[in-house]
């Protein structure tokens, strides 16, 4: 029979809320915790059904066993398994006896008591074995079958012998010698006799050593008659023939009994009690097995029981841990935490100490004075989510400082649960993963019930069986997180969250570098900010990440006009092909809508062949950029439509408040979107060609740095090269505010807005359409995550050249740009990559896990793996293996050492014990131990050092002193020359 | 316990040791009964010593001693003292008997009327005397030490269980080994020697030590140990009538008096197999039916297997 538990009601509730919280938000945290809870309720009906049902028991029915009172039933426990079964409780109506736990090689006998209620032979059927192992979310229960024994008549007090029975007398008087007070007779003493039984008045008379003897007065026989008949009667008269039996036998009578199945002869003695018994409990019904069953309470949990101080502990310990994840709250204020931190801290001092604070009265009045603070002042200002959180974490509050009795305890427990919970669904940090991990493992602990128990499983036993579970518990958790069904909608969380964003609100932290229009000097001040930007991954041919030689380029938007220091868009309409037919800019904008679902097709698209992708998670933006790594021909984006204008610069529909994560495909030609209209180098000539002020200026400078080219080309490229061989890179605020004439003529000094903007003008001096391009220029490769890591002070500007029959070029004309990263040193920096690593992943297979990510995992997932699959797939099992045999090897050895020294100093003694008993020094169980190091030295001097041990064990376990360290030095020397003489020995 | 304690107490045994040669073992449960504020039962055949070595305790520790043999026309008075009409100022005064010492040798007990020995037995447990509606008390330290003849029956009056009860431990003695008897017959004068001893323990010392004695740690699984052999005697085939809760405080008492005795100030497990036997032996009842006359080897065998059954917490 299998029940569910109070707390399995519990978990079934939890399961409930965490899978509404996660199909309403899509945070994929809610879908962990309700993974986790999901195994650890299949885990649990499984384990337990297995765990009782494969235990096998054999049974000792006492001899002697009366009707309706009370024995004690032999039991023995075995399991066949490699698996061990945990925490049985074994029960009937009149007793429980718990076991810890039974090995394969350790089987466990139990007494428990029982009480049989039919005469004769007897099936008990209440004997049940119960456990709640391994998580107390499921009771199993098993009824004990076939346990069948002889229980005698009932037998009762016979105060002389009015009884209604026929029993018959011979009342032969026989006088006996014997212990009576009748005088007998008076005999001569028999030396060698007592010396005391010598009647001294009478030999003084006689002279002769006389003995007086008593006489033993004796009514001999008895016959008892049992007539058989099938009623109520019959019972009554069978207890009452055997208590007369009794009576009589207790007496020295002897007695016949007849029945109607047969006669017993006279006899006397137990022995013959006891024959006259079976014969008297098999009479009539006692021959056929009758159930003996009592009505047991069902309601009673018998196997859950809980020990205090474990749960002292671990609530404490979890209460630490969920103080740690509210950190992870951004909407709660930093200096309450702190304050909490020092409640918390006190809290658990001042139960250490065992010091109440508040009365009763004091904190009831606090919890309503709260309670009105939350629902009239905090509710209405910070919301519901914030204020539930207030107040679950003022009752926490109340509770650690109040907590005293094992209800609060659990309370407590409950508590930190649901703050938990509104962590899980208040926050998608990296550095939930932790804490999760932590707070699994003390529930963990929790729900393995530890018990008071005298008797502990050996810490091997306990090991294997909770790294099992644990591992099973993951396995599962992970399949179901995996094949949960997800809802598509609420798709913005892991939107958020693919973008890298560390919060979940649209809080700090975006960056907002990039404008519609660019002022020269501007990127001077956006590049001191190290914040990051975004994250690009390029993949090659087959879909795995690589590295691109040198740095990233990504382009954010083109511009086209300069005029008084500042770049802008003119309102350009134009043409653009799009499936297959002319359309025209709306707006000055181009227009696509996806293809299939999320799918984005550009104009200007040659073939598919060729194509690389290119990842982007990009930060929180005000802007509605698409960023792209140079050319794109599609994009996969999870918008509705996309735009782009005719500088070839691609927007999403709205701003990217919530960030973004998208993809581009990309060939190896540059390619503008709208190239293919006839029209189009006459408009980039009219658009691309417009010039500040003092025209002549600038073509003779032009000149002079292109000198003796003629290409247009060459000639961009020799004023590029120019650029970067002759002039400065600063992004010192003196040269923020110049003008393009001053950078030029005098300073030549100046940020990447500089190089860029003066090589366009110059271009354009020489009839070369040319634009100025603002995005990024990374190097900041990150091998653990492999990609790109681009940060707001990789911001960039460059310049794009149009040739007649080409297209457009891309020239950098900047020298040189700082690093603002070279302080940190490797180790850091290291670390700093492996962790925003994690951190993306996390993002990537977890947080932003969806159904659409599943589908593209499953498709493409094929059979047979790839041979780097399958090397990493032999890796990691040799590795596990490996850890595994090393665990074993630990576990031979130096388990003991290890890990029960230091919970109980006194282990020594035992591990000395155990060590000579192996080699044939046993103590026997009523030898102290002085007395063993006694017997043992006496037989071999060699082990004179085992008395010096157990004094040392005598001052630990019975002085409750504890060892100093010089001390204790000595004790692991000895144990030592004991273990080498020991092995000598055996050699 | 101080160190200073631990050495009288080492000093102690070695003194009385010096005399009563080769028997470290019962010297230590003598002194276990002097700080366990308990009296001594010795059984043991004549000549063993019993005198000898309460002789040596009360020199021992500067205590007065007296030494009374009992025989069957012993009267109480002889014991406790009597009034005596004085007729230079006819008044009667009252002249104090043996008892009013710290330790009485009551030399075999079961050789006078039953009168006599309550009346040595009630002045043992009250710890006063009541005479002609006088109440005198006896002195602070007071220990008596009794013997009987476990061999000699005849014209004896045994001690009644309830007597034997307030007896802290029963002893037996035993024959010395031929080595240390050998080293007995070449020391000369031992009972001379005895009663020159200087004493090495003040009885204010005894008292104080006798105060450390409830102060002795005994760990929470020796205790249940004791309960264990306890509830053996009580549920043993062979014993009619168990140890009573009185002989298992006196077991915890002896246990921690006799730690004291190895300047401990713990309890450990050898300490209450080694008082066991003399607390247990005499307070229960065994079976006569099974066990003849002969008692004190008998009883002891039986504790000494019940011990043997109950297993020591380790």
């Amino acid at each position: 029979m299998i029940k569910i538990t109070r707390l399995g009601k519990g978990f079934c509730v939890a399961a409930f809320f965490s899978l509404f919280g996660a199909a309403t938000s899509g945070n994929n945290i809610l879908y962990i915790i309700f993974s986790i809870i999901i195994s650890l309720i299949v885990i649990a009906f499984f384990v337990g059904i297995r765990n009782i049902n494969k235990l096998k028991f054999s049974y000792a029915f006492p001899e002697q066993v009366f009707k309706n009172t009370p024995f004690k039933l032999k039991l023995l426990f075995s399991i066949k398994d490699i698996f061990p079964a945990a925490q049985i409780t074994v029960s009937t109506p009149q007793d429980t006896v718990s076991i810890s736990c039974i090995c394969r090689r350790n089987s466990k006998w139990t007494e428990i008591k029982c009480v049989s209620k039919n005469r004769g032979l007897n099936e008990l059927k209440d004997v049940v074995i119960a456990s709640c192992f391994p998580f107390g979310i499921f009771e199993v229960r098993r009824t004990l079958d076939g346990i069948v024994g002889t229980a005698f008549p009932e037998i009762f007090e016979i105060y002389g012998t009015g009884s209604s029975l026929a029993f018959k007398g011979e009342s032969r008087q026989q006088t006996k010698r014997g212990a009576g007070d009748e005088f007998f007779s008076i005999r001569e003493y028999i030396p060698g006799e007592d010396i005391r039984l010598i009647n001294w008045k009478l030999t003084a008379k006689t002279g002769i050593p006389l003995v007086k003897e008593y006489a033993q007065s004796v009514n001999s026989r008895v016959i008892i008659t049992v007539t058989f008949a099938e009623n109520g009667e019959s019972e009554r008269k069978i207890n009452e023939a055997a208590s007369l039996s009794k009576f009589f036998i207790d007496s020295g009578i002897e007695v016949k009994l007849i029945t109607d199945e047969g006669d017993i002869d006279f006899g006397k003695g137990l022995l013959h009690l006891d024959s006259i018994l079976h014969k008297l409990a098999s009479l009539g019904s006692g021959k056929k097995i009758t159930a003996s069953f009592h009505s047991v309470s069902k309601n009673a949990e018998v196997a859950d029981k809980y020990s205090t101080k474990h749960l002292l502990w671990i609530s404490r310990l979890a209460a630490l841990i969920v103080y740690a994840s509210l950190f992870l709250l951004e909407d709660l204020s930093r200096s309450f935490i702190y304050i909490f931190g020092v409640v918390l801290l006190f809290g658990i001092f001042f139960d250490y100490k065992n010091i109440r604070i508040f009365n009763k009265l004091f904190s009831e009045i606090i919890s309503g004075l709260f309670l009105l603070f939350i629902i009239f002042i905090d509710f209405p200002s910070t919301g519901i989510l914030l204020a539930t959180t207030h107040l679950v974490l003022f009752i926490f509050f109340m509770l650690i400082l109040n907590y005293k009795s094992e209800s609060s305890y659990k309370q407590l427990l409950l508590i930190n649960f649901m703050i938990f919970f509104l962590v899980s669904g208040q926050t998608i940090n990296l550095w939930y993963f932790p804490v999760l991990v932590f707070f699994v493992a003390v529930i963990f602990c929790w729900l393995f019930q530890w018990k008071d128990e005298s008797e502990l499983a050996p810490a091997t036993v306990w090991t294997g069986i909770t790294a099992f579970l644990f591992f099973i518990t993951v396995c599962i958790s992970i399949a179901v997180f995996i094949i949960m069904p997800r809802r598509d909608n609420p798709r913005m969380q892991a939107v958020m969250s693919a973008a890298g964003f560390n919060r979940m609100r649209r809080l700090s932290n975006s960056f907002s570098g990039l404008t519609e229009n660019v002022r020269l000097g501007y990127y001077g001040s956006i590049r001191k900010n190290a914040g990051r930007a975004m994250r690009v991954t390029v993949f090659d041919g087959n879909g795995n990440p690589y590295k691109p030689s040198g740095e990233i380029r990504v382009r954010g938007s083109a511009f086209n006009y300069f005029a008084e220091g500042e770049w802008s868009k003119t309102p350009i309409d134009f043409e653009y092909d799009f499936e297959g037919s002319k359309k025209s800019a709306l707006n000055s904008r181009g227009w696509i809508k996806a293809e299939k679902k999320h799918y984005f097709i550009f104009p200007g698209l040659d073939s598919l062949a060729q194509l690389s992708a290119t990842e982007f998670y990009v930060y929180p933006v005000a802007s509605a950029l698409l960023f792209t790594t140079g050319n794109i021909y599609a994009a996969a984006a999870s918008v509705e439509a996309l735009s782009f204008d005719f500088t070839d610069t691609v927007y999403f529909p709205a701003p990217n408040i919530s960030g973004a994560k998208y993809k581009i495909y990309s060939g190896s030609r540059y390619a503008s979107f709208n190239k293919n209209i006839p029209v189009y180098e006459s408009a980039v000539e009219s658009y691309y060609l417009n010039m500040p002020e003092k025209n002549e200026f600038y073509l003779r400078i032009a000149e002079q740095y292109s000198s003796g080219k003629k290409l247009p080309v060459e000639k961009a490229k020799a004023i590029e090269n120019y650029f970067r061989d002759n002039y400065f890179y600063s992004l010192s605020e003196n040269f923020g505010s110049q003008t393009l004439h001053e950078f030029l003529s005098d300073t030549q000094t100046g940020n990447c807005e500089y190089f860029a903007t003066a090589m366009c003008v110059l271009l354009r001096a020489l009839g070369i359409p040319s634009r100025l391009v603002a995005g990024f220029v990374s190097d900041g490769w990150n091998e653990y995550g492999k990609f790109y890591d681009v940060r707001q002070n990789d911001a960039h500007a460059w310049v794009e050249a149009y040739f007649s029959g080409y297209g457009w070029m891309t020239f950098d004309p900047t020298p040189y740009r700082s690093e603002f990263d070279k302080k940190k040193t490797i180790v850091l920096k290291s670390i700093g990559k492996f962790l925003n690593a994690m951190q993306i992943k996390w993002y990537r297979h977890i947080i932003g896990y969806d159904n659409y990510t599943r589908k593209n995992y499953f498709y493409g997932f094929s059979l047979l793996p790839s041979k780097k699959l399958l090397l990493k797939i032999v890796g990691w099992t040799i590795l596990v293996a490996a850890f595994a045999l090393v665990l074993l090897l630990i576990n031979r050895i130096k388990w003991r050492r290890i890990f029960s020294k230091p919970s109980k100093e006194s282990g020594f003694y035992r591990e000395v014990l155990s060590k000579l008993e192996k080699k044939g020094f046993k103590k026997e169980p009523w030898q102290t131990p002085k007395e063993f190091a006694e017997k043992v030295i006496s037989e071999n001097p060699e082990f004179a050092s085992l008395s010096l041990l157990t004094e040392y064990f005598y001052r630990i376990k019975y002085a409750g002193e504890r060892l100093n360290e010089a001390e204790t030095d000595s004790v692991n020397q000895a144990l030592e020359t004991i273990t080498r003489k020991l092995l000598k020995n055996q050699a | 316990m101080r160190d200073e304690q631990i050495n009288k107490i080492k000093l102690l045994s070695d003194t009385i040791s010096r005399v009563f040669i080769g028997k470290s073992e019962i010297v230590r449960l003598v002194i276990a009964t002097l700080i366990g504020k308990g009296h001594l039962l010795i059984e043991d055949v004549p000549g063993i010593g019993k005198t000898l070595l309460g002789i040596a305790l009360a020199k021992s520790i500067d205590a007065s001693f007296k030494r009374i043999q009992f025989t069957n026309d012993l009267l109480p008075s002889d014991i406790l003292g009597s009034s005596i009409f004085k007729s230079s100022d006819s008044s009667f005064e009252f002249r104090r008997g043996p008892i009013f010492s710290n330790i009485v040798l009551a030399d075999e007990i079961n050789r006078t009327t039953p009168k006599t020995q309550s009346a040595l037995l009630e002045a043992m447990n009250d710890g006063r005397v009541t005479i002609d509606g006088n109440t005198l008390p006896l002195p602070e330290l007071f220990m008596v030490i009794a013997t009987q003849n476990p061999v000699e029956y005849h014209g004896t009056y045994p001690l009644p269980e309830a007597q034997l009860d307030r007896f802290f431990l029963r002893l037996k003695i035993g024959y010395p080994l031929p080595e240390h008897e050998k080293k007995i017959i070449h020391e000369k004068d031992l009972y001379d020697r005895a009663h020159k001893i200087d004493s090495v323990l003040s009885t204010k010392e005894v008292e104080e030590l006798q105060k450390t004695v409830p102060e002795i740690r005994i760990d929470e699984s020796l205790v249940d140990y004791i309960l264990k052999i306890v509830n053996a005697t009580r549920n043993s085939k062979s014993v009619k009538l168990g140890v009573s809760p009185r002989g298992t405080l006196l077991l915890v008492r002896a246990a921690q008096a006799y730690a004291v005795t190895f300047g401990r100030d713990y309890v450990v497990p050898d300490d209450i197999k080694a008082v066991v036997v003399p607390v247990l032996s005499h307070r229960i009842v065994i079976d006569s039916n099974l066990y003849g006359f002969s008692r004190i080897n008998e009883s002891d065998g039986i504790i000494n297997e019940l011990v043997k059954k109950v297993p020591v917490p380790v």
